[in-house]
């Protein structure tokens, strides 16, 4: 029996040097950009082979002395699948708390080569991980690579789908040389797959009729989807190649096993090459019992992303999603589907925890057009919901009311996972928590409202009251002064009344006395005319102190004009006197000098003189205060030059 | 305590005494015992990093118990270190002849170094080390590196003679050899080993640098300084960006250089181009010029029709590598055809 010359759906390794061909070039190119520094970003189509390029070109061209190859691919979190990978690998168990570069230098010392870190399928960090995830890896990552880390023997590699590169910008913040030192890798080209298609054969004994690489390839470019890259460059899509070849290679083994023989009549057999992938999974899903292809089919669908990409599962997570999928196979039943898609090389035993995965990307994409539009809508809703599962793990936090919303419709069918599901029903007891404190505050608010309310109206009557009460008061007040102006007015009244009345007693008592001093007066005119100067004078001056009387001090004057009295001598001056006054009461006589610039008051009674010395002036002043007007003043001046 | 502890702890203990600074690891923790990794780890990386790599392959997984494998490795390390030295005293004795005049070389020497020098075995380098030794006492010339003065002597050729046998026996296809006569070889070759770099320990003190750009900067009404783009080959780590130094006077560039000290190094450096060269500052921009040049440093392997053939310390190549695409390989030859012309009797046409 010969050995297989393919690897069907299998990535190349190690072991298969002498089977991989087509490479050589990227193979080298590879090598040197892996020494151009610590960071490579290798990308390119699904189906180029680029984990085969990996896995077999450059781990061939490494010597094993010189490389340390740590594959890590996304399991429950990339940096978490690195430190599994690293403590899988490591001799020495590192100091507790010892970074990822601490411990990457420790495995560097514990086999004395240079790490190299694969990231294969880069992308399911995009796919499956969320955004602080791919920062964290990013610094993780640019820890290791920083020029004074421990780590400094240590290498990266990214391996990703090129349309994910897009994706991987924002990490260049974090790690600016990201894409510095990169390499795509192309489409295999026509004559590069002749090789891949002949020379695995010629190691393995296998013949190829004539022209039968090219025919495959005119096939395949001609109406399969294997001719032309994304960017519309041709070349083969080394999935589908691998795919036919294996067909025709098995049906070489059926008719020869000991000289298989590719055939021209076996790749006519094979009918149209267009969906030769989608065609082998319905031929492998149709070839199984009944029993068992819906199972085989929900466990397909199960290991298919939202981006219709491969994801890996355990078995365990595979009982608990299949429900979900209306599958309700029992382990058993489940672990015999399992086992026959592995034997029909649709899937591959991930690792030694249990853990499967479809063989290929290219696999996925076609079971991803297989499933309707609720089950990819199902296994979206399920993909966010596990992505918040993680946040919830984390960071505790629920799902919010939007999600729940879109989630609603599925949650008969999430049952089947017992986390999502105690995270819907976490979120929905929170919701409804949330909601009965709202509804609570909102009537808190409402009574508060309505308290205030009520409160704001009783107040309101309360001062309406007070406000009608002092009005009542106001007007009570008002009457009570109006009435007190009325009063008042009658009191005024009564006081001008009396007013009156009083100024008419004072006028009466004025012409009263106006009729005693003009009795006085009149009797002593009468003196006078007696002449009886002495009686006269004081007739006149009762008068005179009775009331101000014109008519009694004229009479007196005249009297004393008439009566020619003694004169009395005021003796005081001492030079020429200029003139004389006499008050309006006549009680006090001033005579003035000029000369002197002396006045001196005299008692006009007695003639004794009021202020001793008299008293200095500047400048001789006829005395105003004598008489308001002439006559007066002039009499009174008569009167005393008289006196 | 692993089969290496025997060959790397005397030769830790042994760099101490020319790198003093390496005891820190010793007294790192008074109340541990040094972890012997670590130890294993700066011997590597002080020694010029062509002896380095093997040092470091002696300690990987499968060599690092007495086996075939082992047996090989010891034997290439000695090979490496051999050819280290023989480089260095070569590019020195081209330098005294091109200074002095070709008197100083015996006509025994020019006429069989063609012989020698032109496909490198541990048998030629052995004979380059002995006779370039021998020239350099003769003349009374003192070696680039002081230290190896001592070791230049009929004693020293004595202990290196016995290798070239050993190395083409291990290496004959016929002789097989059983798994206790292996072990037997390893614990031998590897005292001899431990011997030979407990010798050469005094090489940790000159630095092998790669100079692999030089700038010149002048200012107004001030001196021109010339910044070296310097990577430090013996604490070489890979991808460390090199760091630029400015002396007064410039070295050579592209070129591997021993110093003396990196302080006044344009005063006292030797030119190992194009023995040793360093591939880090080609620019490969455009697959128009060929497949990339694998970045790395080389070892000259043999010259043959003009064509110079490499080995490169770290990348794995099954052959010689061929550097024609490198774009100073002109340069290299010229340089190569020197050796032949002045040490030798000329490049065979």
């Amino acid at each position: 029996m010969t050995r297989d010359p393919f690897k069907f759906l299998d990535a190349y390794s190690l072991e298969d040097a002498d089977l991989f061909y087509g490479r050589e070039r990227e193979i080298e190119d590879l090598y040197s950009n892996v020494f151009q520094s610590r960071l490579l970003l290798l990308y390119g189509a699904s189906g180029t082979g680029k984990t085969s390029l990996v896995q077999c070109g450059l781990a061939n061209s490494f010597h094993e002395r010189d490389w340390l190859p740590i594959h890590v691919r996304y399991d429950k979190g990339l940096l978490l699948a690195l430190d599994a990978a690293i403590e899988k690998r490591a001799k020495t168990r590192p100091k507790p708390g010892a970074s990822l570069s601490q411990r990457l230098a420790s495995l560097y010392l514990d086999h004395f080569k240079p790490v190299q870190l694969i990231f294969d399928q880069f992308e399911e960090l995009f796919t499956r991980g969320d955004e602080a995830e791919r920062e964290a890896f990013a610094l993780a990552i640019a820890e290791v690579l920083a020029p004074d880390s421990e780590a400094s023997e240590v290498r990266v590699l990214l391996i990703v789908r090129e349309e994910y590169l897009a994706a991987c910008t924002p990490m260049e913040w974090i790690l600016p040389e990201l894409f510095a030192n990169r390499q795509r890798l192309e489409r295999m080209g026509r004559t590069a797959a002749e090789r891949a298609i002949v020379e695995p054969c010629r190691v393995c004994g296998v013949e190829v009729k004539e022209e039968l690489a090219s025919e495959i390839l005119d096939r395949l470019g001609a109406r399969g989807p294997g001719l032309g890259g994304p960017s519309g460059t041709a070349g083969i899509e080394l999935t589908y190649l691998q795919v036919v070849l294996d067909k025709l290679y098995k049906r070489a083994l059926a008719a020869s096993p000991d000289r298989p023989e590719l055939k021209h009549e076996d790749l006519d057999a094979l009918g149209s090459l267009d969906n030769i992938l989608g065609d082998f999974l319905t031929e492998q899903l149709g070839a199984m019992p009944d029993a068992m292809a819906p199972t085989a089919e929900a466990i397909l669908k199960s290991m298919v992303t939202t981006e219709g990409t491969k994801k890996p599962m355990r078995l365990e997570e595979l009982l608990e999603e299949l429900p979900g999928l209306e599958c309700e196979a029992e382990r058993a039943a489940v672990l015999d589907a399992l086992g026959r898609l592995v034997a029909v090389r649709i899937l591959r035993e991930k690792d030694d925890a249990g853990g499967y995965e479809l063989r290929h990307d290219a696999l996925a994409g076609k079971i991803f057009e297989r499933m309707s539009a609720m089950e990819k809508d199902l296994l979206e809703i399920v993909a966010r919901l596990e992505s918040r599962l993680r946040e919830y793990e984390k960071d505790g936090d629920l799902l919010d009311a939007t999600m729940l919303r879109r989630a609603a419709p599925f949650a008969p069918r999430l049952g089947f996972k017992p986390k999502l599901a105690k995270l819907i029903e976490d979120s929905q007891r929170e919701a409804k928590k949330r909601l009965r404190r709202r509804r609570m505050v909102l009537g808190g608010l409402v009574a508060l409202a309505f308290v205030v309310l009520a409160g704001f109206t009783a107040w309101n009557v309360r001062e309406r009251n007070e406000a009608k009460r002092q009005e009542g008061i106001a007007k009570a007040n008002e009457t009570k002064a109006m009435e007190q102006e009325a009063r008042a007015m009658e009191q005024e009244q009564k006081a001008n009344a009396n007013a009156e009345e009083a100024r008419a007693r004072e006028q009466d008592a004025k012409r009263s006395l106006a009729e005693i001093a003009k009795i006085y007066a009149t009797e002593g005119n009468k003196a006078r005319d007696h002449h009886d100067f002495g009686s006269a004078l004081l007739r006149y001056r009762a008068s005179l102190d009775l009331l101000e009387n014109q008519a009694a001090r004229i009479g007196a004057a005249e009297t004393m004009t008439k009566s020619r009295p003694e004169r009395a001598v005021l003796r005081g001056h001492s030079d020429s006197v200029e003139a004389f006054a006499i008050t309006p009461d006549g009680r006090t006589i001033a005579s003035i000098s000029e000369k002197e610039k002396i006045v001196h008051l005299w008692d006009s009674v007695n003639g004794k003189e009021l202020a001793a010395q008299g008293c200095r002036i500047s400048k001789c002043l006829w005395l105003p205060f004598l008489c308001k007007n002439d006559s007066s003043f002039n009499f009174s001046v008569y009167a005393v030059q008289y006196f | 305590m692993s089969v290496n502890d025997d060959l790397f702890l005397p030769v830790f203990h042994e760099l101490v005494r020319y790198k003093p600074q390496l005891a820190a690891h010793l007294a790192a923790n008074y109340d541990e015992e040094a972890d012997p990794r670590l130890l294993a780890r700066e011997v590597v990386f002080s020694f010029p990093w062509p002896i380095g790599v093997e040092l470091r392959r002696l300690l990987t997984d499968g060599v690092d118990t007495p086996n075939r494998d082992r047996l090989d490795q010891i034997l290439k390390t000695i090979e490496r270190t051999c050819q280290f030295l023989a480089f260095v005293l070569l590019a020195q004795l081209l330098e005294e002849v091109l200074d002095r005049g070709e008197a100083i070389l015996p006509e025994s020497f020019r006429k069989n170094f063609n012989n020698y020098f032109g496909r490198l075995s541990l048998g030629c380098l052995n004979w380059l080390i002995q006779s370039a030794g021998e020239v350099l006492s003769a003349s009374g010339i003192e070696p680039f590196v002081p230290e190896m003065a001592a070791k230049l002597s009929k004693d020293f050729y004595k202990r290196l003679a016995p290798w070239t046998p050993i190395r083409n026996e291990i290496s004959h296809y016929l002789v097989s050899l059983d798994a206790e006569q292996i072990e037997d070889r390893c614990v031998e070759y590897q005292e001899g080993l431990t011997d030979l770099l407990k010798e050469l320990a005094f090489l940790v003190k000159y630095p092998l640098a790669s100079v692999t750009d030089i700038k010149v900067a002048k200012s107004k009404r001030r001196p021109a300084s010339y910044r070296h783009q310097i990577k430090d080959l013996n604490n070489f780590i890979k991808d460390e960006g090199s760091r630029a130094r400015a002396y007064e006077k410039f070295m050579d560039s592209p070129a591997v250089l021993l110093l003396k000290g990196f302080k006044n190094a344009p005063d006292n450096y030797l030119n190992l181009s194009p023995l040793i060269i360093d591939t880090h500052p080609e620019i490969r921009d455009s697959r128009d010029k060929g497949p990339k040049i694998k970045k790395d440093i080389f070892l000259f392997s043999k010259f043959e029709n003009g064509r110079i053939f490499y080995t490169g310390v770290e990348v794995a190549e099954k052959k010689e590598c061929d550097l024609r695409g490198l774009s100073w390989y002109g340069q290299l030859v010229e340089e190569m055809t020197e050796y032949f012309t002045i040490l030798g009797t000329g490049v065979q046409s």
